[in-house]
């Protein structure tokens, strides 16, 4: 609260003269009586407040005053900082991530936000429109502008708080054009703070940011994962408290409804705590779970699939290949793994969903698929007959699978090994029939073989060189690497590949609901992920089940574990920031002032020279009682 | 049906004559009830009704001298007689501005002119002379004393003449109501019943003027006059009260709260005046000039009394 011009107080000085003209002025009435000797007992009593007698009822000067005062208000042009005032309009941003599940207050935070919310409808001008956003791990328009307030109380009863991360910058991002299309709009965020807050945010309008929420008590898994070592599969997990105590409680983990591990652990104040649990040799879905009465119960348990998500691939080589593990770690569902030693070395034990051997001959023994670069003589695969000289590409077949998208006329290659396509292959591309890549089936897998180093060609980098790279290890080791992330959080929106073929996906939720899907274009979009939990993706080929996998679904969020009411800084350097004392908005009064005062200047004029006194001063006795004044003409009420 | 011989102001209106005339039946009716066609004076003189006895002193007429009683007891004995005498009915009308006050038939000075006449009517119908005069106001007049019915239209002149009395007196100085009732007393003979007729607004509400009325024989009745709007005002706002005798101004904020104490000031001042009045057997009536004055009249005979 301040003032711009606070020497304009001065102005309230004007009162004196104001009512020192007023006592000099003030006529009464001239009123002849018979006499005034018995008005003489009401006279003496009187005369004690004299003074104040004067000029106590008077509603002129009252009124006077009154509209002096605010003017010399408006003159000095009061403004106030801070929390912003509300606009005509409103966008309401509600976070119903994971931590607004919390219970800290009563009787949780997101029907505290549902009660902010009504405050807001409530408070919108009569000609104002509000929009109600969500900002869950999307951000969704709940409301679009209305000014229906019975549309947006139904809105703000539809709101339910999700199990997923803030995603406030989507949020933000929806506000902003809904705050643009209309005038005098503020953002109001009503949120625990639990998010990252967004870098920057392209929001011309005035933002405000209300916090819902009072403590932090909780304990929560926010890391859960499994690992191969040498010495087998172990499961991390840790465990973060996020209140102002020491906590203590038991991580359980099962297998299924088995329970593998029980640890006791001892989380401090603000702490954390990780544990790595060594796991048997085939486990399924892991649970881990921690008994913790807090106030945020959802991330007290996580799952977790034990192996991972992603296919495994050996890389033996006979040297350094830069070019084929680069393009192997674009490759997002597979984890490579060289082969201990040198050319012919015998691979380690372990199965993996893919060899690759680089001018290296595959050991005889081998039973998974293989795709074979640049193959040496006697590789026991294909026969080897002796190098071709800068062959050029002149076909490939088109609608294989392992080329879809993939144009090989423009590879130049320096040299590659002349092989004789053998009856189970099929050359992929040629020149001039000399087979250059050759895929086909043999000894119950699968086998390509690309007949040149890719160190004497230019093919890694050509835009084909990935793509070729996914399609072969896709269509090489087609159960590699579901394609299911390895992380999915409760709200995101899970786009599972659907091998070719597959015509149909089941995805089984935690609580054993199953909805169906047909692929789109070889993806599966997948919404229905609010349940944290393990989900069951069966994939069908008409009504033959080909292969399922299961997603895990967790928050395992530090941010929305941490439920510890935060006031973020919201774009601090965009315009329309809400904390930061540079960017707080000054709201200058001087107009409601102005208006007040010409409001009352009216009512005077009125009052002057209508006549309206009388009317007033009945309105006047009424609203105090006190002092009834009988008027001619009218039977006198008294007080009661 | 005393007819009007010429006609007089609105105050005297035919209206008002039939009114008097009736109001003369029903007092005559009272007065035969209590006071059987003669009336007994309280003081002892010559007639023919014994009154007492008392011992001769030297002085008194021998001729008095009651000589069986002499001849009994050897000690001379007055005869004393009740003393019969033609009773005068003082009517005093206040005229000062103060009564120049009200509207339409509550008009103070109306009211008074009128209940004036109807008392002066009155008791010239009981064969009693009647002395009219106004008094306050600067402007004294009296009436020559009055008998029989015959003296109504006299009375009548005189009461119509009074009308400018009021306004026609300067609004300084006021009327000094005490002064002209003590100077009214110290001049009037055959002090008998007499009839005040004021709205009493002087400081000490008369008293020392009556009292002095009193001390020289009269017999004052008191009809104390206050108009409507005197007795309840409904002023209201930011006042300067302009007073109607003395011309002068005081300024005062009317509210329920002044009025209310307007009010309990007036009570007070009216009680304490009947107090008073009462103390000395006089008989004290204060009316309001809405109610109309023969109501007023007749209800004071009824009560006996006014009419004495």
């Amino acid at each position: 609260m301040g003032a711009l011009t606070p020497i304009g107080l001065g102005l309230l000085a004007l009162a004196v003269p104001i009512v020192a003209l007023y006592m000099l002025r003030m006529r009464r009435r001239e009123q002849v009586v018979s006499s005034t000797l018995l008005w003489e007992q009401a006279i003496r009593d009187v005369r004690a407040n004299a003074p104040w007698q004067r000029l106590q009822p008077n509603l002129l000067l009252f009124l006077q005053l009154l509209a002096l005062a605010a003017l010399v208000a408006a003159l000095a042009r009061p403004f106030w900082l801070g929390a912003t005032p509300l606009g005509a309009n409103l966008v309401a941003v509600v976070d119903v991530s994971g931590s607004m599940n919390a219970t800290d207050v009563e009787p949780s935070r997101i029907e505290r936000a549902k009660g902010e919310v009504r405050k807001l409808i409530d408070s919108l001008p009569a000609n104002g429109q509000m929009t109600i956003i969500t900002a869950g791990t999307g951000a969704e328009v709940l409301q679009a502008a209305t000014g229906d307030r019975a549309a947006l109380r139904q809105a703000t009863e539809r709101l339910r708080a999700r199990t997923g991360t803030t995603n406030f910058t989507e949020a933000l991002a929806l506000a902003a054009p809904a705050a643009e299309r209309l005038p005098d709009t503020t953002v109001v965020i009503i949120s625990d703070g639990g998010f990252t807050p967004p870098s920057s945010t392209d929001i011309r309008a005035t933002v405000r940011f209300v916090r819902v929420g009072e403590r932090s008590e909780n304990l929560g898994i926010t890391a859960a994962a499994t690992r191969r070592t040498a010495s087998g599969a172990e499961l991390f997990v840790r465990v973060q408290n996020f209140g102002a105590v020491e906590r203590k409680t038991l991580l359980s983990v099962y297998d299924g409804a088995t329970l593998i591990e029980a640890r006791a652990l001892t989380v401090p104040a603000g702490g954390e705590s990780g544990s790595t649990i060594g796991l048997p040799a085939a486990v399924g879905i892991l649970r881990a779970a921690i008994d913790a009465p807090d106030d945020l119960a959802l991330d007290n348990t996580a799952w977790v699939r034990s192996g991972g998500n992603k296919g495994r691939v050996l890389l033996t080589s006979a040297g350094p290949n830069t070019f084929l593990e680069r393009g192997l770690a674009l490759q997002p569902n597979v984890v490579v793994e060289r082969a201990q030693g040198g050319a012919s070395a015998p691979v380690g034990g372990g199965d993996y969903d893919l060899y690759i051997f680089d001018g290296v001959a595959p050991p005889q023994d081998l039973r998974g698929p293989i795709l074979l670069i640049n193959p040496p003589r006697d590789n026991g695969l294909i026969a080897v007959t002796g190098t071709i000289e800068r062959p050029a590409i002149t076909g490939q077949l088109r609608d294989d699978p392992t080329l879809k998208g993939v144009d090989l006329s423009r590879v130049q290659i320096a040299e590659a090994v002349a092989v004789e396509r053998p009856e189970w292959a099929r050359a992929l591309a040629d020149s001039g029939g000399r087979p250059l890549l050759l895929a086909g089936e043999t000894g119950g897998r699968r086998v390509a073989v690309l007949t040149f180093a890719l160190g004497r060609s230019d093919l890694p980098l050509t835009l084909a060189y990935p793509i070729l790279l996914a399609n072969l290890v896709g269509w090489l080791a087609p159960d590699a690497g579901s394609g299911l992330p390895e992380t999915v959080r409760p709200g995101e929106v899970v786009s599972l590949a659907a091998r070719s073929g597959v015509d149909g996906v089941t995805i089984t939720d935690p609580t054993g609901r199953e909805r169906r899907f047909a692929p789109a274009r070889g993806v599966v979009l997948f919404p229905n992920t609010d349940t944290p939990g393990p989900y069951t993706v069966r994939e069908f080929v008409g009504a033959r089940e080909i292969k399922r996998s299961v997603l895990t679904i967790n928050l395992l969020s530090v941010d929305e574990s941490n439920i510890a009411p935060q006031s973020p800084q919201i774009g601090g350097t965009a315009a329309g920031a809400v904390t930061g004392e540079a960017s707080r908005s000054r709201n200058e009064l001087w107009r409601p002032f102005l208006l007040a005062a010409l409001f009352i200047l009216a009512i005077e004029w009125w009052i002057f020279y209508r006549g309206g006194a009388r009317s007033l001063g009945l309105f006047a006795r009424d609203l105090w009682q006190s002092r009834p004044r009988p008027s001619r003409g009218r039977a006198r009420k008294r007080p009661a | 049906m005393i007819a009007p011989p010429r006609p007089r102001d609105a105050v005297f209106d035919e209206a008002f004559l039939r009114k008097l005339e009736r109001l003369d039946l029903v007092a005559r009716k009272l007065r035969s009830g209590i006071l059987r066609g003669e009336r007994r004076s309280t003081k002892r003189g010559q007639s023919v009704e014994f009154a007492d006895f008392r011992l001769y002193s030297p002085g008194d007429d021998l001729r008095r001298v009651d000589w069986n009683v002499y001849a009994r007891t050897e000690r001379a004995f007055i005869k004393l007689f009740v003393e019969e005498e033609d009773r005068t009915v003082h009517v005093l009308l206040d005229v000062s501005r103060s009564m120049d006050w009200g509207e339409g038939d509550g008009h103070k000075l109306t009211w008074g002119r009128r209940a004036a006449a109807a008392i002066g009517y009155i008791a010239l119908a009981g064969l009693d002379r009647v002395a009219v005069a106004t008094i306050g106001g600067g402007v004294e007049r009296r009436a020559p004393a009055l008998r029989g019915t015959r003296s109504l239209f006299r009375l009548l002149d005189f009461l119509v003449d009074t009308a400018g009395d009021a306004v026609g007196t300067p609004p300084d100085g006021g009327a000094d109501l005490d002064s002209a009732l003590a100077a009214y007393a110290a001049r009037a003979r055959n002090p008998g019943p007499l009839f005040l007729i004021s709205d009493l607004l002087v400081a000490g509400g008369g008293k020392a003027g009556l009292a002095a009325l009193a001390g020289h024989g009269h017999e004052p009745r008191i009809i104390h006059a206050l108009a409507p709007d005197e007795l309840d005002p409904t002023l209201v706002g930011e006042l300067k009260l302009v007073d109607r005798e003395t011309g002068t101004a005081r300024e005062l904020t009317v509210d329920e709260a002044a009025l209310t104490r307007y009010r309990r000031g007036l009570a007070t001042w009216q009680t304490d005046l009947a107090t008073h009045c009462a103390g000395r057997g006089w008989p004290y009536l204060p009316i309001s000039t809405a109610t109309p004055f023969e109501d007023v009249i007749l209800n004071a005979l009824r009560r006996g009394g006014m009419a004495g």
